[in-house]
């Protein structure tokens, strides 16, 4: 199982990532702002990265996925957006701007985190065989 | 106290040219407090020596802020220069300058918006002392305006601050209702579907609520083409089709010809939309939702009836007004936000046009929506000034 590394403001949503990914056999590491985050990253290297786009600033996670891939991490980001029409705003998957493997609405269904987050990890290990 | 210093621009139109002269001499030199608003204003006249050359200048992009009309002209007449000046909307605080004082002349020239008169012949300190009641007057109605327009900013800010701290609590909250779903026991699974139907409803009303405030505060960013309103009409039966379906709901549109308009086409979805819906929430089991568009001239309408619970006139009455939901047995079982229609209405109104009701208690109702074309027709090509009746209330 896998070694995950929430990073989001919002202390419940981070509980409520835990005990869906726990549930899975999954071991839950978590930051609340950037500057945590990607010192947690670095120390303990954990296989994939859930990340929420708006915490103190509003494209905070966005740099932070910059960071990430700019210090030469390959682990997969998995990005949580409450962007929606409300906000006029469109983030999209684009690797040059947003270097994240998958975007999931907020709130997140259960399942749907399971099931993103298992692909995800299939995923690389798929790249590495 | 000397405030902030504005200049006016005055156009003069007489072909009298000690008139003009003198007009122009007086005001140079003449300054206005408005010390409510901490305003002096200053004056920049410009003269035309007849109604027409005034009228050329003003189609050409001319503003002025104050106009001093003599009502005897060459050619068209001063009163001629009001109509025109009233006809495209581009009205102007208006002084007539007269040679005896006709009370017909007076009562037509108010109506077409004079604001005062200067009797000939008349005396500096005259002329002054109009200039300054009309100086006044501008400056008051625009401060005013810019108050108001101040407090639909602040409402706006407000509200949209309000709906995005919202959500995120309500996602917090959605989040360990869906978690409590997988393994709670049946019986207690109706109360957390309950309650993310709930929450449902109150995202809805955070987005509505936005909705609002951004078409009231003109923040909206909209994009006008020409659209054919069935295309929008459709798009809405299809959304509803499945809900009117299992209440067994027949819906119909009856438009055979394309009915084009110039339009911003998610607004029209919004109304179409809001009203499509509450035509199958508020009907009867086995009812008909109606919907018809048309147009004839420059008025596009849009009517959506339905065979549901209708209403009494005074419930009628104020369903346009926002957070109003009538209750009533009928409708307690009914959830909304009581901000879908006051949108509508206020799109409409953007649209130079309006959203009525008419109904009976437990018979059904018919909403009609009335707009015009946003911008002219060449405008989508890049080469049309936007103006008319869809841009009065943004100004």
């Amino acid at each position: 199982m896998a070694k995950i590394l929430i990073v989001d403001d919002d202390p419940d949503m981070v509980e409520a990532g835990r005990i869906v990914l726990e549930r899975e056999g999954h071991t839950i590491e978590s930051a609340s702002n950037t500057v945590d985050g990607f010192r947690a990253l670095e120390e303990n290297h954990p296989d994939l990265l859930i990340l929420d786009v708006m915490m103190e600033e509003v494209d905070d996670g966005l740099l932070l996925a910059r960071q990430v891939r700019r210090e030469g991490h390959k682990l997969p980001i998995l990005m949580l957006t409450s962007v929606n029409r409300a906000m006029g705003l469109n983030i999209d998957k684009d690797q040059e701007i947003v270097p994240v493997d998958e975007f999931v609405e907020k709130p997140v269904d259960p399942a749907t985190l399971v099931e993103k987050v298992r692909a995800l990890l299939a995923g690389r290990e798929g790249a590495q065989c | 106290m000397r405030g902030l210093k504005q200049t006016l621009t005055v156009a003069t139109v007489g072909d009298e040219k000690p008139l003009r002269l003198a007009v122009r001499r007086i005001l140079r030199k003449y300054r206005v407090d408005v010390s409510e608003v901490g305003v002096t204003a200053a004056y920049h006249p410009t003269h035309f020596t007849s109604g027409e050359q005034f009228l050329e200048s003003v189609a050409g992009g001319a503003d002025f802020d104050l106009l001093l009309l003599d009502l005897e002209l060459p050619g068209i007449s001063g009163l001629d220069v009001l109509t025109e000046l009233d006809q495209r909307n581009r009205s102007v605080l208006t002084i007539m300058i007269i040679s005896s004082a006709t009370f017909e002349t007076a009562v037509r020239a108010t109506k077409l918006g004079a604001f005062d008169f200067l009797l000939k012949p008349f005396s500096p300190e005259e002329l002054r002392h109009a200039v300054r009641k009309a100086t006044d007057q501008l400056v008051m109605s625009r401060e005013a305006r810019r108050l108001t327009e101040e407090q639909r900013q602040v409402r706006f800010n407000f509200i949209s601050t309000l709906a995005h701290e919202l959500k995120a609590p309500l996602n917090a909250i959605e989040n360990y209702l869906r978690i409590l779903q997988m393994d709670e026991p049946p019986e207690r699974l109706p109360m957390i579907d309950r309650s993310l139907i709930r929450l449902d409803g109150m995202r809805k009303l955070i987005l509505e609520l936005l909705d609002l405030t951004r078409i009231e505060s003109g923040q909206m960013q909209r994009s006008f083409a020409l659209v054919d309103v069935r295309t929008p009409a459709w798009a809405a039966i299809d959304l509803f089709a499945a809900g009117a379906a299992d209440r067994e709901i027949a819906m119909a549109l009856r438009a055979t010809d394309p009915v084009e308009m110039m339009a911003d086409p998610a607004e029209l979805e919004m109304v179409f939309n809001n009203l499509i819906s509450n035509a199958v929430k508020y009907n009867r089991d086995g009812g008909d939702v109606t919907v018809t568009v048309s147009r004839e001239g420059d008025i596009v309408t849009i009517t959506v009836a339905d065979t549901g619970i209708g209403m009494t006139p005074e419930e009628s009455a104020k369903l346009f007004t926002e957070f109003v939901r009538i209750k009533n047995k009928d409708t307690d079982k009914i959830l909304g936000t009581g901000l879908g229609l006051s949108t509508i209405r206020k799109l409409a109104r953007l649209y130079g046009g309006d959203a009525t009701v008419q109904s009976e208690k437990g018979v059904g109702s018919l909403f009609t929506v009335t707009l015009r074309d946003a911008v002219p027709r060449e405008a989508a090509q890049g080469d049309g000034v936007p103006h008319g009746a869809a841009n009065d209330e943004l100004s």
